[in-house]
């Protein structure tokens, strides 16, 4: 019976094999993958907490043009632009798009508007330079309604923007953020900076301080100035 | 053998030992495996050849038998060529290593303040991947990219990995074979001297299992490859083979287990250290499906390897 079984078994063999080549000739036969595929790193809540403190440290010198700006070179009337000094952190342009009478308005000149789309060109975002050699690049979208008395603007709602550095990606949105001419950093409202799936609410006080919410609680407290987190 | 016969026979495996070596010092431009390691740290090395060390030896132990018919009376032997390429996945022509937790300044010949931990990715094409486009290691710290240096292309854009090697063997006493596989030690010039042994015995099992429809053996195979400084591979397979004469044609097939290492060695340009790494291969066992023609002293065969890195291998074998 032994010996029956194994003259079946080699007879049936070869042409199994035949088949499982014939299969595989037809199905694909790619071997398995062997070179390293590493997932980027998820970025931990310290991380986000940090890239949230960048932008905010950033922030005012972009936005405060709303209510500064002074142009130089050419100008044209429809839509100003702003190109970063030397000496700054950042570099690259933003667009200036002065108005009276709200969003529908009339164009105006900078130092009559009461309101300004000011925006990074499609492809064209600012870069950051941060320390330690690393940078960032930033886009803006956002809109603000001027109050030329004050040199106050106050930025609207659903303005947003975005915040890449090499592999990681993020986005963030202004609530209610107030700038003033003159204020190094702005005087009230907040920023919801969101990379993956950490939500970070930075919340300016018009000094040199701000607070990091993250999920609902005071988690950090900033120096804009020196750049340190200090946990709450 | 005749005196005529060898004559040819020493330029075939000058031949035969460049095809060899091609998967190791195949050129692009102006850069060879080596030029292309010595700027790259060992983590970065790893990652970009582990297409070529995953599947060398695979390949080196394709193409171990073309039937399982071995006399067990009468003097048989054979010499020839063998070549063989593992079939890579497409997705191997890139990698990406992560690295977190690792001092930053390891990485960059641009020191950090401080030398502060955080997270290293890198990658690019790997050595079968783009000629074209650089790879790149990029340090994070606090979620941004505090630095980001070009590597180095790929070597050659395939998705096979090719080998060749010359082989002889001798049979025909008590269903025993013996196969030798041999370069003699070549000086390759900047690639330092290269050598390769390799040797096996199979046995057929028809002498003590009579009446069976098919042949059956049993064997196994064990070489070593050293190129220069640079690579020493070594590779074990030991194997059951089945066959079915047919005339002209012989079909064959069968399983083996194997395994086989690498070990790289090289100086690293940045800092003048000494790299070496060893890597075990992930192929374990392996299906054989192949066929081989017989042309009065000429056989030629093709089978397929059938496993975690998928093999095609030919041999031209002379002999009786």
């Amino acid at each position: 019976m032994k010996a029956i079984f194994f003259r079946q078994a080699t007879v049936f063999m070869l042409p199994l094999l035949l088949l499982v080549a014939g299969v595989l000739l037809f199905t694909g036969c790619e071997s398995d993958t062997v070179a390293p595929h590493d997932e980027d790193p998820a970025l931990t809540q310290e991380d986000v907490a940090y890239q949230t403190m960048y932008l905010g440290q950033m922030f005012n010198e972009v936005a405060v043009q709303a209510v500064s700006y002074v142009p130089g070179g050419a100008v044209n009337k429809q839509n100003y632009t702003y190109d970063f000094p030397g000496e700054s952190d950042i570099a690259g342009v933003i667009n200036l798009d002065f108005r009276t009478g709200g969003e529908n308005g009339t164009s105006a000149t900078y130092n009559e508007a009461d309101y300004v789309h000011l925006y990074t060109g499609e492809g064209a975002p600012l870069v950051l330079a941060l320390g330690l050699g690393g940078s960032a690049t930033i886009t803006f979208d956002l809109t603000a309604d001027i109050v030329q008395a004050t040199d106050t603007a106050t930025i609207t709602v659903g303005s947003k923007g975005s915040f890449v550095s090499g592999v990681y990606s993020s986005n963030f949105a202004f609530n209610d953020v107030v700038v003033i001419d003159g204020n190094g950093y702005p005087e009230s409202g907040s920023i919801d900076f969101t990379t993956g799936d950490t939500e970070i609410v930075l919340v300016y006080d018009g000094d040199n301080t701000a607070q990091l919410l993250v999920a609902g609680i005071w988690t950090y407290t900033v120096n804009l100035d020196s750049g340190v987190l200090t946990e709450v | 053998m005749k005196k005529t016969q060898l004559k040819w026979i020493s330029p075939l495996f000058v031949v035969v030992l460049m095809l060899a070596a091609v998967s190791v010092n195949a050129q692009t431009d102006d850069d060879s495996l080596q030029d292309l390691l010595e700027q790259v740290g060992e983590d970065y090395a790893i990652g970009y050849s582990s297409p070529f060390l995953y599947a060398f030896g695979p390949n080196q132990n394709s193409g171990m038998y073309q039937t399982a018919s071995i006399p067990w009376t009468g003097l048989t032997f054979g010499f020839g060529v063998k070549v063989m390429a593992a079939h890579m996945n497409g997705d191997d022509q890139v990698f990406q290593t992560t690295l977190e937790d690792v001092y930053l300044n390891d990485f960059t010949d641009n020191p950090i303040v401080g030398n502060p931990k955080g997270t290293i990715i890198m990658g690019g094409p790997t050595i079968f991947g783009d000629t074209e486009t650089n790879g790149s290691v990029a340090g994070y710290l606090h979620g941004v990219e505090v630095f980001r240096s070009e590597t180095i292309p790929g070597l050659i854009e395939t998705n096979f990995v090719p080998l060749a090697t010359p082989e002889v063997n001798l049979g025909g006493l008590l269903g025993l074979k013996a196969t030798l596989r041999y370069f003699p030690e070549v000086d390759m010039g900047e690639y330092g001297k290269t050598s390769y042994l390799g040797y096996g015995v199979q046995w057929n099992a028809n002498g003590v299992l009579k009446n069976l429809p098919v042949d059956i053996m049993v064997g196994f195979f064990t070489q070593s490859l050293k190129v220069g400084d640079l690579l020493d591979t070594n590779a074990n397979s030991y194997f059951a083979g089945v066959s079915k004469d047919f005339s002209l044609a012989t079909l064959y097939g069968g399983f083996a287990i194997e395994d086989s290492d690498m070990t790289v060695s090289y100086q690293y340009d940045l800092d003048g250290s000494n790299v070496e790494f060893s890597v075990d291969g992930i192929q374990e066992s392996r299906f054989t499906v192949g066929a081989s023609m017989n042309l009065l002293i000429m056989k030629l065969n093709a089978e397929m390897g059938i496993g975690d890195v998928n093999t095609y291998s030919a041999g031209l074998m002379f002999g009786l």
